[in-house]
């Protein structure tokens, strides 16, 4: 990501978010294996790591799954947050290591705020038992540990996204 | 004057250093940022092409031939850096025999025995990913190497060797400090059962307790019935060492058979063995504990109420309702800390039990 | 008569100076000797620590669980920022004790707010004697985040409370005020996996002046180019490149900076955790913990890793960094007098034969050797005892060594962690390493012999403090201290 921002610190810590990716997915030809058009909140991906970034946004521009994605966790959570209420469920892809508010935080923040609201999966390093059940308690409908095979995570999201299309969230 | 000469020559002799200082520092920025790059370069060449084949499964030739066409450090750097973080094991299998026999991949692997570390180093992490079968023996010996950074990246590869490696590596365990250890099992994970297999004549109660110690922390971090059902049989073992390690690996041991031994434990003499019986019995959720965990919660020691407090929550239910009681009661030790876990959020009871 | 009192007059300003000469080199020369033993240190955790095992030991849970222990007083401005970044630091075990000491302002205010704090009962092992606890709070959103209300004590004994509040086995002592790297406690777990037995570890300690950051995270790191902060990033760049990392081949480090270490939680108990009555107490804390590990035959070590794990805010108006400076000689002086009985003797091993005599004759006296030395040079050259090209000789050959020294410690900077990215944050530090003797190896003398008084006054007090930029009204980051 480009540092668009520089300058000193001397003013005091500075709280402002960087820049967000927004990845403007090109117009995909409908075909059968594609989902419905769908909004771009549908599918959100949230990952400080420029390099899983780019596998993500390949494979998933491949599977022709329109997405925004996000590399700041204080901002995807402000903007998940802002989502209007009720609508359809939003699928969420959630790295855990993310500058500002963690994954993990984001995670009980929209428990408790918006329940019922988001479908997410965690990325995280930590292929721990522990961190895992954590995930999955705090409403976390997966976990994968990295590296994880991404044909298997696009399946899923794949099949998260109809869902999500299928059903609508009570007001 | 002789101080006079002396201080000349010390000027001379640093004046002398300083230049070269700052030719040195413009020279080897020079060359690292264009080193750097070229590895950059290569990274963002190969990201693609093995995106190409983790996404959509293309033919990996794509990615062996641009590897042969780098320059071989370049080649390793990338391949380290990208199939590290985003290749999963079941997938570097695939693609470890590939590449085993490119040139590039020969020329570092010769470095195995070199009488640089970092030349072993770079040996060993590219076995790590890309070892067969024939490199059994040099990674046995990068196992023992003198340099610690060595025998670490080694771990990795024997983890994609398995077979007689495993051995070898359980017995190195107990001479290894903890963090190392741990690393240990991480890797053994790799081959559950070869290393079920060499754990089981391993568990007996007359081998020293500094090496059944060890053996017992990688039954439980691999998490094998029949590993651990060997431990299980040393929970009456002598000395507390060991009935404490037993205590901790019997969480992962999800039968009937374990409640009663983990019962006993939870009255051992040792405080630290009846802390680990204590979130052993939270861990496994046996509700049947839960009474003599509510009696443990008023323990003379910190970390029995803590753990036993712990595990009450952890269980849930009645037990959760034990731990309510003995808030109210007059134990103060007690009534603080159930007080204290009862409020506790369930994502707090499982991180704090688990770590 | 006057012509022979003349003579030895001479004679005896000479061998002065031909004495204080050879102390210069030798020191000078035992810098070069920790430059060299440092080098490969340098190299072997630069090359592991570029590769990605250090990701790949988040994955395992090959890492030390970590309490951080975090003393607060009055810094409501910052303390929800810093305390957001310490708890997102990638790393999978930690929990972060944040003891606030009596702050005057609003912080423990903006903490109950911030993070949805909750009372909690007192379930917590006392061993250490502190001030009154007031509370503990739980977070409701983060589990990682204890927090301690208590009586106001000073920063050793907030340590202290936080030592007690600790769950895990290892401690990490840093400033709210400090920023920490991201990855800064991945690196501090590398010695571990290096198979070492470790009783604590210490890393590098920038200057962040300058410096942009981001939600508490260093984005772009820059070189101040006012010449205060300046030159102190230079000598924090030469103090802890090399300094110290030769030391972890002389007998393990004396210095594990207060802004951030890394020590076992169960041998700072037994050692009653931090003194009170010092006022650098990490230096204190730091001998006895040596001092304590070679009395009970304990192979654990203290290690220095040269990674930059943190960054700390260096003062930028010299009465600042005069009371900072005197402070932290009047530390050394007051810690070499309770623990003299360490120094050159044979049971300490090389701490007592090499560390300690190092601290007093390299550090302790330092200030007073330059001193006489700069007072007699400069009077007899203008009485004519001296010739001016001896003087100027002599001044140049003292302080071009000091620059070698610092050019060293960039260039190893360049090759290793290159944190400094453009050419010109690099020409600064190479400028300010000319400049450095010039002026601040004055001012920084006049200080440290300030000390001396001071303390011979028996004074104990931290002195007046101020701060710019983040961290407004905090303590001078207490003992980062890059003295080399």
């Amino acid at each position: 990501m480009t540092r668009a921002h520089r300058r000193p610190a001397r003013g005091g810590r500075r709280t402002t978010a960087s820049r967000t990716v927004e990845t403007a997915p090109a117009a995909a030809p409908r075909d059968l294996a594609a989902p419905e058009p769908a909004t771009p909140a549908d599918l959100v991906v949230a990952t400080a790591d420029p390099s899983l970034l780019r596998m993500l946004t390949f494979a998933l521009d491949q599977m022709r799954l329109p997405h925004q994605s996000f590399t700041s966790g204080t901002v995807v959570l402000q903007r998940l947050l802002d989502l209007p209420r009720g609508g359809r469920p939003t699928v969420v892809v959630l790295d855990v290591d993310l500058p500002g508010v963690d994954g993990h935080a984001i995670l009980e923040r929209l428990g408790s705020e918006r329940p019922d609201e988001f479908l997410i999966v965690v990325l995280s390093s930590h292929a721990d038992e522990s961190v895992q059940v954590r995930s999955l308690l705090a409403g976390a409908l997966d976990h994968m540990a990295k590296p994880f095979n991404v044909r298997v995570l696009m399946a899923k999201l794949h099949r998260w996204v109809t869902i999500a299309r299928h059903y609508e969230v009570a007001a | 004057m002789l101080s006079l000469d002396v201080l000349a020559v010390a000027l001379t002799v640093e004046g002398t250093l300083i230049a070269a200082a700052l030719g040195g520092l413009v020279v080897l920025r020079l060359y690292l940022v264009w080193r750097a790059r070229q590895v950059e370069a290569g990274v963002a060449r190969l990201e693609p092409l093995l995106h190409a084949w983790l996404v959509e499964d293309a033919d990996l030739g794509a990615v062996v031939a641009f590897l042969r066409a780098q320059p071989p450090h370049v080649a390793f750097r990338s391949v380290a850096r990208l199939a590290t973080a985003y290749v999963t094991f079941e997938r570097q299998q695939i693609l470890a025999p590939l590449l085993r026999g490119e040139p590039w991949v020969q020329r570092i692997l010769r470095h195995g025995r070199s009488m640089f570390w970092w030349r072993r180093f770079d040996a060993a992490r590219l076995l790590s990913i890309v070892g067969g079968p024939d490199d059994v023996t040099m990674v046995a010996a990068l196992l023992s190497d003198r340099s610690p950074a060595v025998r670490l990246v080694a771990i990795d590869a024997a983890a994609r060797l398995g077979g007689r490696l495993v051995d070898l590596e359980l017995d190195s365990l107990p001479g290894r400090q903890d963090a190392v250890q741990q690393y240990q099992f991480a890797a053994l994970n790799r081959h559950p059962a070869i290393v079920a297999e060499a754990l089981v004549p391993r568990l007996r109660p007359e081998v020293p307790a500094v090496m059944l110690n060890a053996w017992i922390d990688a039954a439980g971090a691999s998490a094998n019935p029949v590993a651990l059902w060997r431990v299980r049989d040393l929970a009456l073992h002598e000395a507390p060492e060991v009935r404490l390690h037993v205590a901790r690996a019997l969480r992962r041991h999800a039968e009937p058979e374990t409640v009663p031994v983990l019962l006993k434990l939870l009255t051992d003499d040792d405080w630290r063995v009846r802390a680990q019986a204590a979130r052993a019995l939270g861990a496994l959720r046996v509700i049947s504990a839960a009474r003599p965990l509510a009696l443990a919660v008023r323990d003379r020691a910190w970390w029995v109420r803590y753990r036993a407090a712990l595990a009450l929550a952890q269980i849930g239910g009645e037990a959760r309702e034990l731990l309510l009681e003995v808030s109210r009661g007059s134990d103060p030790l007690a009534r603080d800390m159930s007080a204290l876990v009862a409020g506790l959020s369930s994502a707090a009871v499982v991180e704090m039990s688990e770590v | 008569m006057s012509s022979e009192l003349t003579a030895w007059f001479v004679y005896l300003v000479t061998t002065a100076d031909v004495a204080i000469l050879w102390y210069m080199l030798l020191v000078n020369s035992f810098f070069a000797l920790l430059l060299v033993l440092a080098a490969p240190q340098l190299f072997a955790h630069w090359r592991f620590g570029s590769e990605d095992v250090l990701a790949r030991s988040l994955t395992s849970s090959a890492v030390p669980r970590v309490s951080i222990l975090v003393p607060a007083h009055n810094e409501a401005v910052t303390i929800v920022d810093s305390l957001r970044a310490l708890l997102t630091l990638q790393y999978p075990y930690f929990e972060v004790v944040l003891v606030n000491d009596g702050s005057t302002d609003d912080t423990m205010q903006r903490l109950l707010e911030a993070y949805d704090l909750y009372e909690v009962p007192p379930a917590v092992m006392r061993r250490l004697r502190t001030e009154r606890v007031k509370a503990y709070y739980r977070s409701k959103t983060w589990t990682k985040l204890l927090v301690v209300d208590k009586q106001n004590g000073g920063k050793a004994d907030s340590l202290n409370v936080g030592l007690d509040a600790a769950r895990f086995p290892y401690v990490l002592a840093c400033d709210a005020d400090t920023l920490i790297e991201p990855d800064a406690l991945l690196r501090l777990a590398r010695p571990f996996l290096f198979d070492q037995k470790i009783a604590a570890v210490g890393g590098t300690i920038r200057v962040v002046n300058s410096c942009t950051v981001e939600e508490g995270r260093i984005i772009d790191a820059r070189v101040d180019s006012r010449w205060l902060s300046g030159i102190q990033t230079v000598e924090y760049l030469r103090a802890f490149l090399f300094g110290r990392l030769g030391w972890n081949l002389l007998g393990g480090n004396l210095i594990i900076s207060g802004a951030f270490g890394l020590f076992r939680r169960d041998y700072l108990t037994e050692i009653l955790g931090y003194a009170t009555s010092t006022v650098t107490e990490d230096f204190e804390l730091i001998v006895r913990l040596q001092r304590y590990l070679k009395e009970q035959g304990a192979a654990a070590k203290v290690v220095f890793i040269p990674d930059p794990v943190a960054w700390t805010e260096v003062p930028t108006s010299v009465a600042v960094f005069g009371r900072q400076r005197e402070r932290w000689h009047r530390g050394l002086i007051s810690t070499m007098v309770a623990h003299r009985a360490l120094i050159f003797n044979p049971r300490y091993g090389p701490t007592g034969l090499i560390a300690m005599p190092y601290f007093l004759f390299a550090e302790l006296l330092a200030p007073v050797v330059e001193a006489v030395g700069l007072v007699i040079t400069v009077l007899c050259t203008f009485a004519g005892v001296l010739s001016l090209r001896f003087a100027v000789f002599f001044f140049v050959a003292a302080y071009l060594f000091g620059t070698l020294l610092s050019l060293a410690a960039i260039l190893m900077e360049e090759v290793s962690f290159h944190r400094y990215r453009r050419p010109l944050d690099t020409l600064r530090l190479v400028f300010f390493a000319f400049i450095e003797p010039f002026g601040y190896r004055q001012i920084t003398v006049w200080f440290r012999l300030k000390a001396f008084v001071r303390y011979f006054q028996g004074d104990h007090s931290w002195g007046r403090m101020k701060r710019e930029g983040f961290g407004a009204a905090a303590a001078p980051a207490a003992g980062v201290r890059p003295a080399a």
